[in-house]
């Protein structure tokens, strides 16, 4: 009961929120876009670090959330450059470090990616569950 | 590849001491979910785990995951044949051995976590291990709670420990957890066992 409270109430923030966010930037929906992923992006990264922060040094799991929060950064990076190049109306060589940025985040991904890959590797069971099994019978 | 052997005045030892599994299981009588604090007497300490383990694998049947924060894989894995229990029962999740620079490849039956300090990759390798067994009825057995107190604050540990038995509960498990009997940690293992069942002290006749 008190979880769906809290949902209830942290939507309710968010419609706020986008309704002002909608207001302060009248009828410019790429702003607003771009406004509202920072927004979603800069909550999710405070997340991920709190998560991090907890989590033992040295854990597999912490160096796996230091990835994944690189990732959310250089995505963050690529939406600030393309929310300020709406805003500030960039044009030519300007355009192009977003690209940089998101090249470097489907990088960092990969690298992510890899790292779970390993980690499902290394914490999965599945052999010794069968062993186990046949062990039972 | 190195097996440990016991000393033949140990084997002897063996003979005299009292059979800790049977003890055991008498002191949970049907209990089939439960956290268990079992304290023991440090000469005793290694002889009271695999007789445990022995009773639980090879009398009850049951398979289950034995964390170890003491002794390395290969030790205990000897020590298992030695004593014919069933290790095909058991998934192990090593703490200790790359502490010392051991290799601690990967085996299917074993995950190496980096040290006891490492609570997290610990509980998570537990939680993944936990779920792998195909068995309603399982235990984890934790060896031991001092070795985590040598690493780590006794606040951690207590914390760790509540998260466990919470997690134990939710995993519909036997919980065992073994502790020495010290005069220094009298005071974690009173604040451990509110979070606990059963408290045992093996190898004391009531």
């Amino acid at each position: 009961m008190r979880e769906l409270f809290l949902v209830i109430i942290s939507l309710a923030a968010i419609m706020a929120g986008l309704f002002g966010l909608m207001t302060l930037v009248g009828r410019d929906i790429a702003l607003f876009i771009g406004l509202t992923s920072l927004c979603f992006g800069i909550t999710s990264l405070m997340f991920t670090m709190r998560a991090r922060s907890v989590l033992s040094r040295g854990s597999s799991l912490r160096d796996y959330t230091t990835s994944f929060a690189l990732c959310l950064v250089l995505i963050l990076v690529f939406s600030l450059w393309d929310t300020m190049i709406d805003l500030f109306n960039w044009s030519g060589g300007w355009l192009y470090p977003k690209y940089i940025f998101i090249t470097l985040a489907y990088f960092v991904f990969l690298y992510t990616s890899y790292r779970i890959f390993n980690l499902g590797k290394e914490f999965g069971f599945k052999d010794q569950a069968e062993k186990i099994r046949k062990a039972m019978k | 590849m190195f097996i440990y052997k016991p000393a033949v005045n140990l084997e002897w030892k063996r003979g005299c001491v009292m059979d800790f599994g049977t003890e055991f299981g008498k002191k949970l009588g049907d209990r089939k979910e439960y956290v268990a604090l079992a304290t023991v007497k440090a000469e005793l300490y290694y002889e009271a785990n695999l007789s445990i383990i022995k009773y639980l694998v090879n009398t009850a049947n049951i398979p289950g995951v034995y964390v170890s924060l003491n002794k390395p894989y290969e030790a205990i894995k000897g020590e298992f044949e030695i004593r014919k229990i069933k290790k095909d029962m058991v998934i192990f999740i090593d703490a200790i051995t790359k502490t010392s620079g051991g290799a601690g490849e990967r085996t299917s039956d074993c995950l190496f976590i980096g040290n006891p300090e490492n609570l997290s990759d610990i509980s998570l390798a537990m939680d993944q291990a936990v779920i792998a067994v195909p068995s309603n009825e399982k235990f984890v057995f934790i060896d031991s709670q001092n070795t985590l107190l040598m690493y780590n604050s006794a606040v951690t540990v207590a914390k760790f420990i509540h998260f466990l038995s919470v997690k134990m509960r939710i995993w519909k498990v036997r919980g065992i957890i073994v502790s020495l009997e010290k005069e220094s940690n009298k005071d974690l293992i009173n604040e451990l066992s509110q979070f606990c069942d059963i408290r045992m002290e093996l190898g004391v006749e009531k």
